[in-house]
């Protein structure tokens, strides 16, 4: 199932149960107060539902539901429609928020000021050939805070940004160096394809959340710190995870390599030149992706 | 040119997906939070195993986010593990020794609540919950043709930054999400009432309220901050029992030192002034000489800070019976209001303008830049 399509779910329309759900969060939603109606927000919420879960049981249409942070929900909707208390309202809770998150993302007041400063832009709405307003916050569905979405939006578009300016630089200065666009040396040191294959093998095993950990740690470089707050625990549990988890790693690669008829000493040896724990090559450089975030 | 890798974990990892849709902003922001369903949990963490992009997003999202929210879902789900971590001897030796407490204690305990029990017959006697109009500290608020409202009171947390990996964070207590008063459920603007009140604050955490934006339609906020917690109850450094008696002498001793030590709530009503309310009294204004509506109030520690427009901004140390004005230094111009004090530690803080105008300190807010 993919992660959200709402064009191949057009036409769907909720159970009586999930009805009954969202008609009742309408009173503790606000939606009144900013003008909308209970058929309009019916639809609002509906919409949420069709987009990410039309195809789910009802019982999972109605945890989403239930999760749905519907006054953000109504405040955005009411915001993009142009609603003045709405966006007072917004503005006295999320300005100042705002500027402060995208100069964390950022690390720099004045890179963080310009990125809050193009987002709000974007929220307020620019006028599309008709007229009409398209806000940004439109694109906003309540599955997650306001406030957490406003600083995922900062951060997509900061990555972005970098991107964007990674890739004009090095081109910039491979023009000013006359340096040629060569293919890539070969390197002078070739891997056992056993080794890989068992590598590969190995970590076709692990689960999502195991590579999760291993590319957030070894990859990324996240701190456990970090790595902890996006999976909702402490730091500790990270850590012993990455050392359960690299520790069987090892196991496993050193048992494929035994099998593959690999000597026990050379083995060692091997698991020596890939060891998890010492990864010292320049990540970023490899990891670079072609494709910008294209989720607007 | 740069040696690409040969490391072959390192090139297995850093294998992408075949070609598929990235979460949207909204997905990966509930992915952060914790409430995306069971199904799209394991979606999107199979896609952040294998995205770098969406990583780096989530990372820095999540990076950018007030430390309290995350600190205390941290320390909830902390402590849930150990209980639930626990081995059975350990269980055996808490449980003996819980025991042996409640052996040795329960005689103490009942001769205990017998005393409190008289003397909350003696206070009730004695009308403790009407409190004359002399413990006033100031006039009292205008009536409320005036509608009381409250936006929401947000916390903001002590940052442990790089030491986290050093030293274990201090799991902040799990708070009781405290209800706002007067807040109906649905209603009328006209009803709404809201009051900022939030969990006392301890060492370097702040906890904050704005003021409205306007006075009519606060049903919506009053929901929200009882969704979302914050009643502002400042102060660590109650009133001394002995002023209360020197203003109402006719209070016990102990009723007096009862009152000392609730500390007063805070709140902005919706024409901008700063009121405290004081245990047995009603809401009084603080900074009566002060016309400029005030914006924010914030309790750090002992500290209460009140900020407001044409960049004034208050500190008093002794929960509102005096106040000290504070200058900030001149940045993009001369008049900002002040919509936001937060304070990462008991010595590092942010005051945020409207605007976007930030100042900042490192010694406890004695000097900013």
């Amino acid at each position: 199932m993919p992660l959200a399509d709402s064009s191949a779910n057009e036409g769907w329309a909720p159970g009586r149960a999930v009805s009954d759900a969202v008609a009742g969060l309408y009173g503790a939603s606000g939606a009144e107060r900013f003008g909308i109606s209970r058929e309009r927000f019916g639809e609002l919420a509906g919409e949420v539902v069709r987009r990410y879960c039309a195809g789910c049981e009802e019982v999972e249409q109605l945890q989403l539901v239930a999760r749905m942070h519907i006054e953000d929900l109504v405040l955005a909707r009411a915001c993009s429609a142009g609603n003045e208390t709405a966006w007072e309202v917004f503005l006295t809770r999320f300005r100042a928020m705002l500027y402060e998150a995208a100069g964390r993302i950022a690390r720099d007041d004045t890179a963080g000021k310009e990125l809050a400063d193009g987002l709000y832009a974007e929220l307020f709405g620019i006028p599309n050939r008709e007229g009409r307003r398209i806000s940004k916050l439109d694109y906003y569905m309540g599955r997650g805070s306001l406030e957490g979405w406003l600083r995922t939006v900062l951060a997509q578009e900061h990555v972005n940004r970098i991107r964007q300016r990674a890739r004009d630089v090095s081109l910039d200065e491979q023009i000013e160096a006359g340096v040629g666009f060569a293919a890539a040396e070969e390197t002078a040191h070739a891997v056992d394809p056993r080794v890989s294959e068992a590598v590969a093998h190995t970590l076709a095993e692990v689960d999502a959340e195991e590579r999760f950990l291993l590319a957030s740690y070894y990859l990324d470089r996240r701190t456990l710190a970090e790595i902890g707050r996006q999976l909702g625990v402490h730091e500790s549990t990270v850590s012993r995870k990455l050392d359960k988890l690299t520790g069987v790693l090892h196991k496993r690669i050193r048992k494929r390599l035994e099998k593959a008829g690999i000597h026990p000493r050379r083995c060692d040896e091997l698991l020596g030149e890939i060891d998890v724990r010492d990864l010292s090559v320049d990540v970023k450089a490899n990891l670079r992706q072609e494709r910008s975030l294209e989720t607007f | 040119m740069e040696q690409r890798s040969i490391n072959p974990l390192e090139r297995e990892l850093a294998r992408s997906a075949p070609a598929e849709p990235h979460p949207d902003a909204d997905q990966l922001t509930a992915f952060a939070e914790g409430s995306l369903v069971a199904r799209e949990q394991r979606q999107v963490l199979g896609h952040l195993a294998r995205c770098v992009e969406c990583r780096e997003v989530v990372a820095l999202a999540t990076a950018a986010m007030p430390e309290p929210a995350m600190d205390r879902a941290l320390a909830q789900a902390h402590a849930s593990r150990r209980i639930w971590g626990m081995g059975f001897w350990t269980w055996a030796g808490w449980t003996g020794a819980a025991a042996l407490v409640a052996l040795t204690s329960l005689p103490g305990l009942m001769h205990w609540q017998k005393a409190q029990q008289g003397k909350q017959q003696t206070a009730a006697v004695n009308g403790l919950a009407r409190v004359p109009a002399t413990i006033r500290a100031a006039p009292p608020a205008q009536p409320a043709a005036k509608a009381e409202a409250m936006v929401e009171a947000k916390t903001t947390p002590s940052r442990h930054a790089e030491k986290q990996e050093a030293a274990p964070p201090q799991a902040i207590p799990p708070t009781t999400p405290p209800m706002a008063e007067n807040v109906p459920a649905s209603g009328s603007p006209a009803e709404a009432g809201g009051i900022a009140s939030a969990g006392a604050p301890s060492g370097s955490t702040s906890f904050e309220v704005q003021a409205p934006a306007t006075s009519a339609g606060n049903v919506s906020r009053g929901a929200l901050a009882a969704r979302n917690g914050a009643i502002a109850r400042g102060g660590s450094a109650p009133r001394t029992a002995s002023s209360f008696s020197r203003m109402a002498p006719s209070l016990s001793l102990s009723q007096t030192h009862y009152l000392a030590s609730v500390p007063p709530r805070w709140r902005i009503d919706a024409s901008g002034q700063a009121e405290r309310l004081l245990a047995g009294g009603g809401w009084e204004r603080v900074l009566a000489g002060e016309t400029a509506k005030m914006r924010v109030v914030s309790l750090v520690g002992g500290a209460v800070w009140i900020g407001g427009e044409n960049s004034r901004l208050y500190r008093s140390g002794d929960n509102g019976e005096t106040w000290t004005e504070v200058a900030l230094p001149e940045k993009n111009g001369a008049n900002h209001a002040i919509v936001h004090v937060v304070f990462q530690g008991s010595e590092e803080g942010t005051i945020s303008a409207e605007d976007g105008t930030v100042w900042r300190t490192e010694d406890g807010g004695r000097t900013w830049e």
